[in-house]
């Protein structure tokens, strides 16, 4: 591997000059433990992702399992026109990034400000209570948060509509009414995840160097000053990673909980993507259909987390590559 | 009056018919069995493999079939141990969750080595599977080694046609029923009809009546205007009521259009079905939970004591209610109804069992290498003491012979584990059938079905079961490959349409006004097309 | 750490006393909004299933029995359900943790030379997959099909957690750590092993909760290669007990008359889960080691 890489090096620069050539060469001798540490990670990824990776194909083919990736004959975009030509492409678009735009204004602060929160907690056991309890619900599988869902939220005997009521409102039947799924989508994804999600900022909390606060507060800084100039700053490169990956899956959102969740009666706001490729895939094995959307959301996905990348090397010094 | 006197008179008759098919049937059932001892030699083809089974070489058979929930693995299944002694055999199970068949199906299918036998193959694979040549053409087999499936299918009238592709090839070996029925009919709470001094709902008006008389008396008698007239865990349930209407919720031939292939949805009819229930809706008679309601949820309401009227299958709602709730709610008791009667003047049962029934029992593939010694166990099924075996497991153990009669031991009816009949029998055989080359016995349901069920299926299907046929479309037909992507690629979209607006018309959040605007929406995504493919299918299927 | 809680008590402020007090506020109510249905999961697995089913059961047990937990440990293909598990969870922490920080590591270093050329070729596949079907393929040709590395192997690399590891690495540790070892003549692996990794214990302990986490769930890898019951994790088994309350399972026509539902639901999620939170507690106290930094670097 270490090879290939001069080798691929060596192409790029055949006609460049050889103290240039021997300068390339010397920091690829100067890495080469590194390599040697990269190299088993590598191979996995040769076998187990690029390898596979020929299987896309079938996106522009008429697929079937028992004749192999390469039995089906070639029918160019049929698959992807067909997508663009659906009835519903333009809602689908709508809701999907509706939803996931939702999803990052207001969940991805959460795991963030409950990190900092749990920072400031000098009691040990609070804190270690508080950190045990918010990270359970990311055990709970989809179709029991969803069955919890609709029993709390039923009309006739459900919690809140029950505190509505007490307040003089109306019931209200929220499972069904369009404009309330993406509210409920998203809280109870918050509901379940935020804890978990706090953990690697937790992490990050921890690596800070105590000696920055003890400068601080001799300095006579506040808590707030601190937490403004210190504490953020130090775990700004994780949140900022973090929410690059969240941007590199602005074009996704995951079908199994809103399949629980939805009917016909929320389809108008509740139908995403994944919902829609899961029912055409699920009528009856439409393989090349939903590798063909599969295939036009990830190019999608990785135009945006491309430019968003380059937006934040720019404004924050923090990038993936 | 008139119309509900011939009602009577319709019913008591269809009671005797009834109790004829049923005494027909037992009568044939013992025949079989005291007949047993003659038809051993009959069943040649296995004779000499029981005599010179030194002889032969032990060979290992790789089955693929989906488990159940309520059945142990094959591997432990009793009945598959001694067939692997008769025959010499094996057995080497792939045996997947049921739910999870297709996407293990997909990549065995794509594996070098395929299982050789794969029961329970999903209907509309095997044609394309056959066609490409994975799965061996039968016919050869069926007529010159397999007397026993050959015996079958001759008592069987239409059932060869049934399976016969439009190549003229046979793919697989049917699962052959001794007693087509259906599921799912309307259910009633009869202690509250009782109060009501109503007779269980026949016409829509009836079931008006009645869900007037729930909603505003106290039936359960708990001081609250809590009673709900109708839910289901579906709102598909609801819309069956369109049978009244004369149409079905979904393709069907009409035979009052010489049996055209017609889409419920968009018919007149259906409108005038919708305005109905919508008009229901108004009212209050139909639960508004219904829209986000699923079993757990429906079960839960059924447990509080409220619910006047549902839809469901009959093991897991009718029967399972008697069983359950009169512990907690002294007389509660439910039953079937007969298909509502509406203007159209006729009683259609839509979810049915289709007649012929013959659905995949079992295929085999090319990578099989001992097709004859594979095929000589298969038919052994079809065979009496095959069919025995498969239904009933093994005498002695788990049924002995009353008055020529297989009856179930207590291992099953009875349980020591605490076991169902149903999850008893699926410890040793696989229960009632599902995917299995062989005959499904009327022995072995009629056990397993209890009183409830027996008299909804008496009473409220088998009578309509003839008018419901010339509606349904039977499951058998198939689609050449390409019309079937075409089918499906449309359908898509235009079921997503259809269940979002129809929501919107019993709801009232659409107008009855816009439903030209409707029907229009859904022939512009193809509808026509839809039906002209399933009307091919339907006229080469009867051809 | 110790001394900065001293400090902060002596000078402690009202306005900071405030800020103390929301931040215990918002963190008590938050966990509340979060333990009451945990709760209802909880004793609804150990009520009576028809009085879940009747709703009577809100945050203590109603009717107490274990008849639930009973039915889901029948099965005696629970227990070698666990065992699998535990084999697959462990093992493939081990390996996904390793291949994860060999990669993050050099990929870490700035002066890595390809670092870009790497990384591009990692993200890329967070988007770009072949699917299930030629991964099926790869599998069975490198003949794992039906064996523990079908289990642990296809999934072990998670590009994601890679990058949050790249990133901590990144942020805590000091080159000039780097460049003074490496004057003393270590080479790079040496110093990943003598330094690096001693001052990872946060990241590695997120590491092991994420993929631990992870392999405990898993199912669908074993419904893809694993023919052999024998050899079904957990999740597998209780997936299919859980099918039976499913209604697909009730659409048949026999007096089958169990109304089991929510409960066994409940109790199957508390067996599940139960074994795996366990771990967090374990890890927890490397949230806090991770304090030390700033004493080795001094």
């Amino acid at each position: 591997m270490k090879t290939a890489a001069v080798s691929q090096k060596t192409n790029t620069a055949s006609n460049a000059s050889g103290s240039r050539l021997q300068r390339t060469g010397k920091k690829i001798w100067t890495s080469r433990y590194l390599y040697l540490l990269l190299l088993p990670t590598f191979i996995w990824y040769i076998l187990f992702m690029y390898a596979p990776l020929y299987g896309a194909q079938i996106a522009f083919r008429d697929f079937m399992p028992a004749l192999g990736i390469t039995g089906g004959k070639w029918v160019g975009f049929k698959y992807f026109i067909q997508f663009f030509k659906s009835e519903y492409f333009g809602r689908l678009i709508k809701n999907t990034l509706g939803i996931s735009v939702y999803s990052i204004v207001v969940g991805f602060p959460i795991p963030v400000i409950l990190a900092l929160l749990m920072n400031e907690v000098r009691n040990k056991y609070f804190k270690k209570s508080v950190q045990t309890i918010v990270y359970m619900p990311h055990f709970i599988s989809a179709v029991v948060v969803v069955s919890l869902l609709n029993a709390m939220l039923s009309p006739s005997n459900g919690l809140i509509n029950q505190i509505i009521q007490l307040f003089g409102g109306d019931a209200i039947h929220f499972m069904a009414e369009p404009r309330y799924f993406k509210t409920v989508y998203v809280l109870s994804d918050i509901w379940q995840s935020a804890g978990y999600g706090s953990i690697v900022y937790l992490a990050a909390l921890t690596s800070i160097d105590p000696s920055l606060y003890e400068a601080a507060t001799v300095d006579g800084a506040s808590k707030w000053k601190k937490l403004l100039h210190i504490t953020l700053p130090c775990i700004l490169p994780t949140i900022m990673t973090m929410l690059i990956l969240r941007m590199g899956s602005i074009f996704t959102v995951g079908y199994e909980k809103i399949m629980l969740m939805y009917n016909p009666a929320t389809y108008e706001t509740a139908d995403v993507i994944s919902t829609y490729v899961y029912r055409r895939a699920f009528e009856g094995g439409e393989y090349s259909f939903s590798a063909a959307i599969g295939l036009f959301n990830s190019i999608i996905n990785f135009i945006v987390i491309i430019v968003f990348n380059k937006i934040s090397k720019r404004i924050s010094e923090v990038s993936l590559w | 009056m008139a119309m509900i006197l011939a009602k009577r008179m319709k019913r008591t008759v269809s009671v005797i018919l009834l109790l004829a098919l049923v005494l027909g049937l037992l009568a044939g059932c013992s025949s079989t069995s005291s007949s047993t001892p003659d038809a051993a030699p009959a069943a040649g083809g296995s004779e000499p493999a029981a005599g010179g089974e030194t002889e032969r070489e032990r060979i290992t058979v790789r089955v693929f079939r989906s488990k159940a929930g309520h059945e142990v693995s094959m591997d432990q299944m009793e009945i598959f141990k001694v067939m692997g002694e008769m025959f010499n055999i094996d057995f080497e199970f792939d045996n997947p969750p049921q739910e999870n068949l297709v996407e293990r199906l997909n990549l065995v299918m794509m594996e070098t080595e395929l299982p050789d036998v794969i029961m329970e193959m999903p209907m509309t694979d095997v044609l394309k599977y056959g066609e490409t040549g994975i799965i061996l053409p039968l016919n050869d087999y069926i007529n010159n080694s397999m007397p026993n499936l050959r015996a079958e299918l001759d008592k069987r009238p239409g059932v060869e046609k049934s399976l016969t592709y439009g190549d003229g090839n046979i793919y697989y070996l049917p699962m052959l029923d001794e007693t087509p029925s259906g599921n799912t009919p309307f259910i009633v709470r009869t202690d509250w009809l009782e109060k009501l001094d109503m007779e269980r709902p026949v016409t829509v008006e009836d079931w008006e009546n009645y869900w007037e008389g729930v909603k505003t008396t106290d039936l359960n008698e708990n001081g609250q205007n809590d009673e709900i007239p109708f839910t289901a865990y579906e709102i598909e349930r609801l819309r069956n009521f369109c049978v009244a209407w004369g149409v079905l919720d979904d393709f069907f031939t009409d035979p009052t259009d010489g049996g055209k292939v017609h889409y419920g949805p968009i018919e007149d009819r259906y409108r005038d079905a919708l305005i109905w229930m919508n008009d229901m809706w108004n009212k209050g008679y139909i639960d508004q939970e219904i829209i986000t309601a699923d079993f757990s949820s429906h079960s839960a309401k059924l447990a509080q004591n409220i619910v006047g009227s549902f839809a469901g299958p009959l093991g897991g709602l009718l029967a399972a209610q008697n069983a359950t709730m009169p512990a907690t709610v002294p007389g509660f008791h439910v039953a079937a109804t007969e298909p509502p009667l509406g203007e159209a003047g006729v009683q259609i049962h839509s979810s049915i069992d289709l007649v012929p029934r013959a659905v995949v029992g079992a295929t085999i593939t090319s990578s099989c290498k001992n097709v004859d010694r594979v095929i000589e166990w298969l038919d052994y099924m079809y065979s009496p003491e095959g069919q025995l075996l498969v239904n009933m497991g093994i005498e002695g153990t788990h049924y002995t012979m009353e008055n020529g009669e297989p009856v179930f031991t207590d291992y099953v009816m009875n349980n020591p584990d605490g076991l169902s009949p149903k999850q008893a029998v699926g410890t040793f055989t696989i229960a009632q059938g599902t995917g299995m080359p062989s005959v499904l016995c009327f022995c072995e349901t009629s056990q397993l079905d209890d009183a409830a069920v027996l008299e909804a299926k008496a009473n409220c299907i088998i009578p309509f079961l003839e008018t419901s046929n010339q509606y349904v479309i039977p499951g058998t037909i198939s689609f050449p490959s390409e019309a079937d992507a075409e089918r499906r690629a449309a359908m898509a979209d235009i079921e997503t349409y259809v269940d979002e607006m129809v929501m919107k018309f019993i709801t009232g959040r659409e107008s009855f006004d816009n439903w030209d605007t409707y029907v229009s929406k859904v022939k512009e995504m193809g509808i026509d097309n839809v039906i002209g493919i399933y009307q091919d299918a339907i006229d080469a299927w009867n051809s | 750490m110790e001394r900065t809680k001293k400090n902060t008590k002596i000078k402690e402020t009202t306005g900071e006393r405030v800020f103390t007090w929301v931040v215990y506020g918002i963190l008590i109510l938050f966990c509340a909004v979060i333990v009451f249905p945990l709760l209802h999961i909880i004793s609804g697995s150990f009520s009576d299933p028809m009085s879940l089913l009747r709703g009577e059961v809100s945050f203590w047990p109603k009717g107490f029995t274990l008849s639930m937990y009973e039915k889901v440990f029948k099965d005696a293909s629970i227990w070698q359900g666990y065992g699998n598990t535990i084999l697959y969870t462990v093992l493939g922490t081990c390996i996904s943790v390793v291949l994860t920080a060999f990669a993050a590591y050099p990929l870490s270093r700035k002066d890595f030379y390809g670092r870009n050329l790497f990384m591009g070729l990692f993200v890329f596949t967070m988007f770009f997959t072949g699917g299930m079907i030629p991964t099926f393929l790869i599998v069975q040709r490198l003949k794992l099909l039906n064996t523990i590395w079908a289990m642990v192997l296809p999934t072990a690399v998670s590009t994601y957690n890679m990058i949050i590891m790249r990133t901590f690495f990144e942020s805590t540790i000091p080159y000039e750590l780097v460049e003074s070892a490496s004057l003393d003549g270590c080479n790079d692996i040496i110093i990943f092993f003598r330094i690096v990794l001693p001052l990872s214990g946060p990241i590695l302990a997120v590491m092991v909760l994420f993929y631990g986490v992870g392999l405990w769930n898993s199912w669908f890898p074993a419904l893809l290669y694993l023919k052999n019951r024998a050899m079904y994790p957990l999740q597998m088994v209780l997936r299919e007990v859980l099918i039976q309350s499913d209604i697909s399972n009730m659409a048949g026509s026999s007096g089958d008359v169990e109304i089991i539902g929510d409960g066994l639901k409940y109790a199957t999620m508390v067996v599940a889960t139960l074994p795996i939170m366990c771990l967090y507690p374990f890890l927890q106290k490397y949230f806090v080691k991770g304090v030390m930094i700033g004493a080795v670097k001094g």
